[in-house]
């Protein structure tokens, strides 16, 4: 290969990956989940709440992490009000014997405003009122437990099973990682090539190299740096999860994301997907003057619509417009992983679908390359879009 | 200065833009260590027939013929051409150092080399305090002289440079004439164009002037101002007024292609640049006593009016 494409890639990737800003953006996320984390556990860990107990001397039993204390109450009904008033306690609760039913009782719960804690006192009573009723019966609680625990059915299906939520939170992820992808690779690209039109840089670097070197250089090293800045994301999510982890509020991980198997399919249709969409940026930005008035920038868009497509299909994984999505060049980097995540795809389609990607690349690399090395020249009018075909076609 | 064997020969060019016929029939040679200049109004067809010579333009006649330094013919390689383009830049945001490496890069030096002849220049052009510092925080004379150093470092075997004392103030144009006779007396041959006259006649070993897509003269300083379009002024004021029959004399002399009478003392006489002045003010001094002469020649700068401007002639004389 062209050593000056290296040049080139290594140049491009260090013009818009920084250490630096990567290093501020982990450090940024982690101090605002530090600080999230922090406002969260400061509202849990608040301090107990102490509940006098008026009327009953039964000991309830409250939930395990409840952060309320009974007491049995000695003082007067008036003294513990005074005391509600004075912040001494935080409650009163007053139990009387409910009369028509030796099972039940009544309860009253004196509070300064409305609790959050209450359903732990519910759980409380209702457990208390559960035994008693027991007692009454004669009969022990492993029967009451049976009694009231409904009969388990074990489902199975002839058809792929029903898509669960964190499967569908997996594909949104995979979805969601493209198009991070494929903005930064937009951005970049307009930003690098209008730029160095607007600068008058081009006429120097073609005439030491040729367009279809540069751009073949732009290609690899933007590519590199847009998954190099996901990538630092990803890393700064995984020290966050990790740490949360570690303090003991980790979530299961998804089952589909630790399907290894699938990983070295996901970065080449990944990897593909991101390279398709780039040589259609680096064309368009060559034909663009001035992003801001030239009315050529909305295509830059375009690559998002089968992507929001490939998000619409999720529901319905390996429905037939997910089965074409998946193996069109442009679109089969997002629906393919999808289905591979959610759906049943047959070996053939993921063939055809890298074989289609890698022909799609190869012909839009030349193209743009013939669009580029025209439109990097071109400064002050815009071409029109006759003159754009004719150059994909013949240079 | 010039060897045997020219670095590259123009055969013949054509190039046509639809139906704007750019470049015609234009044939050149450039010597090695040569200092060519292309000279030509705008719209003459210099910036085409720049590029076509470094291969950004193909041309549709003729063409290109190269020679390495042992003599042979070889194909077009970029790496032994250094190019500074009229329309230039740099990435205004990337450090003086880093864009220089990134320049000698491109034209094939690896990347400790090109390190090495970033910092030589650097140091060369008086940048070291910049080297780290973004090109947006330079003046405009050192962002141009890091522009020129990205076009030589990498000792090309020829540097085009088209318009290189544009946007530059005097005392940096000196430096840039400096420089570049310091680039060729390293052993590379340059090629520039320029509209500043004056520092190409003290420059220019060859000039070569196209105008229309055509070269309309071509040979050194010497050899255009003593051609066919250069002259020879006197300027002499007698002490008496001049008799009438000395100015019917003159005018009927074959040598004198112009006189004009300023004042009854006072006559401005043109002669073909193969005349000598001293012989004909010994001829004068037979006619009256002078008080006062002053001789010029015709300068490059008439010259290129002249047949730049479709032989419009603007006389403007310089002192001598």
């Amino acid at each position: 290969m062209n050593p000056s494409i290296w040049t080139v890639a290594r140049w491009e990737f260090f013009r818009f990956f920084k250490w630096r800003d990567q290093l501020i953006g982990i450090v940024s996320l982690l101090v605002s989940s530090a600080l999230g984390f922090g406002v969260v556990k400061f509202a849990s860990s608040s301090k107990a709440v102490e509940l006098a107990v008026v009327g009953s001397n039964e000991p309830l039993k409250l939930p395990e992490k409840s952060k309320i204390q009974l007491r049995i109450a000695t003082e007067t009904l008036e003294q513990l009000r005074t005391k509600l008033d004075q912040r001494s306690i935080d409650g009163i609760l007053v139990i009387t014997d409910n009369k028509t039913n030796s099972s039940e009782s009544d309860v009253e719960l004196i509070v300064r405003q409305q609790p959050r804690w209450v359903s732990d006192v519910q759980i409380a009573l209702n457990a208390q009122r559960t035994n008693r009723v027991i007692a009454q019966a004669s009969i022990t609680s492993d029967q009451l437990q049976q009694f009231l625990t409904p009969q388990t059915i074990k489902i199975t299906t002839t058809t792929p099973t029903s898509i669960s939520l964190a499967d569908r939170i997996v594909a949104i992820g995979m979805g969601s990682f493209m198009v991070i992808v494929n903005f930064l690779g937009l951005s970049f690209f307009m930003v690098g090539i209008t730029g160095e039109k607007q600068q008058r840089i081009t006429e120097q670097v073609v005439s030491a190299i040729s367009p279809q070197a540069w751009i073949d250089g732009k290609l690899i090293g933007l590519t590199a740096a847009a998954f190099a800045s996901v990538a630092t994301l990803l890393v700064g999510g995984f020290l966050i999860y990790g740490i949360v982890w570690l303090a003991g509020y980790g979530m299961a991980m998804p089952d589909s994301l630790t399907r290894w198997d699938l990983f070295p399919l996901l970065a080449l249709l990944f990897l593909g997907g991101a390279i398709f969409w780039n040589c259609f940026f680096a064309a368009v930005s060559s034909i663009i003057n001035d992003p801001n008035t030239s009315a050529k920038s909305s295509l830059l868009f375009l690559p998002m619509l089968p992507i929001a497509a490939g998000f619409l299909a999720i529901p319905q994984p390996d429905g037939n417009a997910m089965r074409v999505l998946s193996v069109l060049p442009g679109t089969s980097s997002t629906a393919m992983p999808i289905r591979l995540f959610l759906g049943e795809v047959a070996w053939w389609e993921i063939a055809g679908s890298l074989l289609l990607l890698f022909i799609g690349i190869y012909i839009l690399r030349l193209a743009a390359g013939r669009i580029f090395a025209a439109g990097i020249m071109l400064y002050g009018k815009e071409p029109s879009w006759v003159d754009v075909i004719r150059w994909a076609i013949r240079g | 200065m010039t060897q045997s064997l020219p670095l590259v020969v123009a055969q013949k060019l054509g190039k046509s833009f639809g139906s704007v016929r750019a470049v015609h029939q234009i044939s050149f040679e450039v010597y090695p260590q040569q200092i060519f200049s292309l000279l030509g109004p705008n719209g003459a067809g210099k910036s085409t027939l720049v590029r076509m010579l470094i291969g950004m333009l193909p041309p549709d006649e003729g063409n290109f013929v190269w020679r390495n330094s042992s003599g042979e013919i070889v194909p077009l390689d970029r790496a032994r051409i250094g190019y500074l383009p009229e329309d230039r830049g740099l990435y205004k945001d990337q450090p003086v150092a880093a864009t220089l490496e990134y320049f000698a890069g491109l034209r094939g030096l690896n990347r400790s080399e090109a390190r090495r002849v970033a910092q030589l220049w650097i140091e060369r052009l008086g940048l070291t305090q910049y080297a780290k510092s973004k090109l947006e925080t330079l003046s405009k004379g050192n962002q141009q002289k890091v522009q020129i150093a990205s076009s030589v470092l990498h000792r090309p075997a020829l540097l085009v440079l088209d318009e290189p004392f544009s946007g530059l103030d005097p005392i940096n144009q000196e430096l840039m004439v400096k420089l570049i006779r310091e680039i060729r007396d390293e052993g590379t041959t340059v090629l520039l164009s320029a509209h500043q006259l004056n520092l190409i006649e003290r420059l220019a070993d060859h000039v070569m002037i196209i105008a229309k897509g055509q070269t309309v003269l071509s040979g050194t300083v010497e050899e255009i101002c003593q051609g066919e379009h250069g002259s020879k002024t006197l300027r002499v004021e007698f002490e008496h007024p001049i008799a009438a029959n000395l100015l019917t004399e003159l005018q009927a002399h074959d040598d004198v292609r112009g006189l004009h009478l300023e004042q009854p003392n006072l006559i401005t006489m043109q002669f073909g640049p193969n005349q000598n002045q001293l012989d004909w003010l010994n001829k004068l001094q037979q006619w009256g006593a002078i008080r006062t002469f002053r001789s010029s020649s015709t300068s490059l700068h008439e010259i290129y009016l002249r047949v730049a401007n479709d032989g419009v002639p603007q006389i403007e004389q310089s002192d001598s």
